[in-house]
């Protein structure tokens, strides 16, 4: 009997999807891990680092 | 488990029921273009999939409409849902969903095009645009957090939501530059449905980013949720696809859906708080609604099976005629065949005939001549009958040839009647006549010399045979109004029914007094006429008052074009 050794196409993404959902889920609705903003200065601010960090280091 | 509260905001937030309802849901377009796009994907999807669950194009089909719908439900909740976690983990959902959907509809253009799944390239590149996605979304790269400046109930969206469109427009100029190879490639009758599927695909791109572009810019999410009917138009463009492989009927489907969408919208009135006084109303409705849907369900669907019955029939008839042709071919050809073996026999027989009764065989008696005159006269007959099938079954076959020279049309219809001297010598109580008008006129013309002779004789024998007394007249002459040659016999003979004249010229076609007058006519003389004529560019037709009122046949051939 052949055994299947490589994951499909279809399986891989929904394998994937689950898993980044699944932390999505942990991190948010079980953990609320996220910044809370009450004004557009701390917004743009946030931005403006997070594009100098990607500039800078790379993700 | 930590959640902010939405009262430590200080928001005054409306609770949802069920994630989806709430007064926070600013207008009713919000639930009419989600419920509609998300009932419309997922119900089309299912059902496609449990008619078809061994199809590929099924299983890709549904695997769209799910994610669709997921992404639907997903932006529902962040417009009803004051829970900040919840709004959080949702908006996640979407930035991950929409790449993960453009590459899918780009999968499903490519496999019904091709035919077959793609190449295992061409999946890593796919799935490797969607890693990015996958891996950041969940982190700050996929939303910084939550924004409730102006008691607004948003997010911050990070850098990945740049790829996103990033990915948007490298899956548009994938699907146009497919599409436009391919439309190279495909056959004639997959031309439409690739043009179709490939407009709904940039349609359904170019809505859907249109719904967040526009939404970001302006701020007014209103206009935005238009884009949202971008997906049913996709949806609409490959279910022609799949229909074209007669996988489902998109009319009872189309029905279903939007019945099935109907009632929902107007079940969901009742979460709604502010309608309490007209809960009986929208009940009401919703009950006339199922009975009405229903009946139309019901007839759509017995229309969809009578018309399915009718392509059946039509294909069956077409299947038929094309076995009937075929049928047609080898009877012509056999025909062809046995008269071709009858034919020299009966060369045999006139030859010794004529050799008796011209006393080359020496002498003969009288009683013994008389018979050896039938034997000479049947197989004459015989012969111009046997004629007759080979001529159809050439015409039928396509193989008739023509030898076309220049001829004198009046010397060759002088001719015929010269041969057919001892016809007319018989016929004693026939006048016949020739009269060539305006002798001066120059009567040549390009035809078949040996083809026309058969007509002109076959006719001048039919007006003999038909009268028995009276006249036989035969003109020739040129109508300079028409510039044609008039070849004309008319007589005073049986003549032909009004009902028959029609018909007069089709194969195995005799009136229905001619079996009185001449038992041996096949009814092919004037058919195989006819196709010679029309092969010489002229036209015949007959014309008689009737019944015993005799009869005229007119045949107009070309004159001979001078260089």
């Amino acid at each position: 009997m052949e055994i299947k050794t490589r994951l499909g196409f279809f399986s891989t993404l929904v394998i994937l999807l689950v898993l980044s959902v699944l932390a999505a889920f942990i991190r948010y609705i079980v953990f609320s891990d996220f910044e809370v903003y009450d004004s557009e200065e701390s917004i743009s601010e946030s931005v403006s680092d997070q594009f100098h960090e990607v500039i800078e280091k790379g993700i | 488990m930590m959640q902010i509260a939405q009262d430590v905001l200080g928001c005054a937030w409306e609770p949802s029921y069920f994630l989806v309802f709430s007064e926070n849901v600013f207008a009713s377009l919000v639930y009419y273009s989600h419920f509609f796009s998300l009932l419309a994907a997922f119900g089309l999807g299912l059902f496609v999939y449990l008619s078809n669950r061994s199809s590929f194009m099924a299983r890709l089909f549904f695997a769209i409409t799910t994610t669709f719908s997921l992404w639907v439900f997903s932006d529902v909740v962040l417009w009803a849902d004051p829970n900040p976690s919840h709004i959080m983990f949702f908006w996640t959902i979407t930035i991950l969903l929409e790449p993960v959907l453009y590459i899918l509809g780009l999968y499903f253009l490519m496999v019904y095009v091709t035919g077959m799944d793609v190449s295992v390239k061409t999946k890593h590149v796919m799935l490797g645009i969607l890693v990015p996605t996958i891996a950041l979304s969940a982190t700050k790269f996929g939303i910084l957090g939550f924004n409730y400046t102006n008691c607004d109930r948003e997010v911050v969206e990070g850098l990945l939501v740049y790829y996103g469109y990033f990915v948007e427009i490298i899956v548009a100029i994938w699907t146009t530059i497919f599409a436009i190879r391919q439309y190279k490639n495909v056959g004639k009758g997959r031309k439409r449905p690739l043009v179709l599927i490939s407009l709904g695909m940039l349609l359904f791109l170019f809505m859907f980013s249109w719904g967040n572009i526009v939404g970001t810019i302006s701020e007014d999410w209103t206009i935005g949720q238009y884009g949202l009917f971008g997906m049913p138009i996709l949806l609409g463009f490959m279910t022609y696809a799949i229909v074209k492989f007669r996988t489902f009927n998109i009319k009872i489907i189309g029905t279903q859906a939007i019945v099935s969408a109907q009632i929902v919208l107007l079940l969901s009135l009742l979460f709604l708080r502010q309608i309490e006084n007209v809960r009986v109303v929208v009940i009401l409705t919703v009950i006339t609604f199922i009975i009405i849907g229903w009946s139309l369900v019901r007839g759509v669907k017995r229309e969809v099976y009578q018309r399915e019955k009718i392509q059946k029939l039509a294909d069956d008839l077409k299947k038929a005629n094309i076995r009937l042709t075929e049928l047609d071919r080898q009877k012509s050809e056999f025909v062809s065949f046995a008269t071709h073996q009858l034919r020299s026999p009966l060369t045999a027989m006139k030859g010794y005939a004529s050799l008796i009764l011209e006393g080359d065989m020496g002498a003969i008696a009288p009683q013994a001549k008389d018979a050896v005159s039938r034997i000479f006269e049947s197989t004459n007959t015989l012969a111009a009958i046997v004629d007759d099938y080979l001529n159809v079954t050439r015409i039928e076959l396509g193989s008739m040839k023509y030898a076309f020279e220049t001829i004198d049309l009046k010397t060759l219809v002088e001719d015929v009647i010269g041969e057919l001297k001892p016809n007319i010598d018989k016929s004693v109580n026939v006048k016949f006549t020739f009269e060539a008008e305006n002798s001066g006129t120059d009567y040549r013309t390009t035809a078949d010399r040996d083809k026309l002779k058969q007509v002109i004789a076959n006719l001048i024998d039919n007006s003999l045979k038909y009268t028995p007394k009276g006249s036989v007249s035969v003109t020739l002459g040129l109508d300079r109004l028409k510039h044609k040659f008039v070849f004309k016999i008319q007589d005073t003979g049986i003549g032909v029914a009004a009902e028959t004249l029609p018909h007069l010229f089709a194969k195995w076609s005799r009136a229905g007094n001619a079996n009185k007058t001449n038992i041996r006519g096949t009814g092919l003389g004037l058919f195989v006429a006819k196709e010679i004529v029309v092969a010489h560019h002229g036209t015949i037709h007959a014309e008689s008052a009737g019944e015993g009122k005799g009869s005229t046949f007119v045949v107009e051939l070309e004159p001979f074009a001078k260089a």
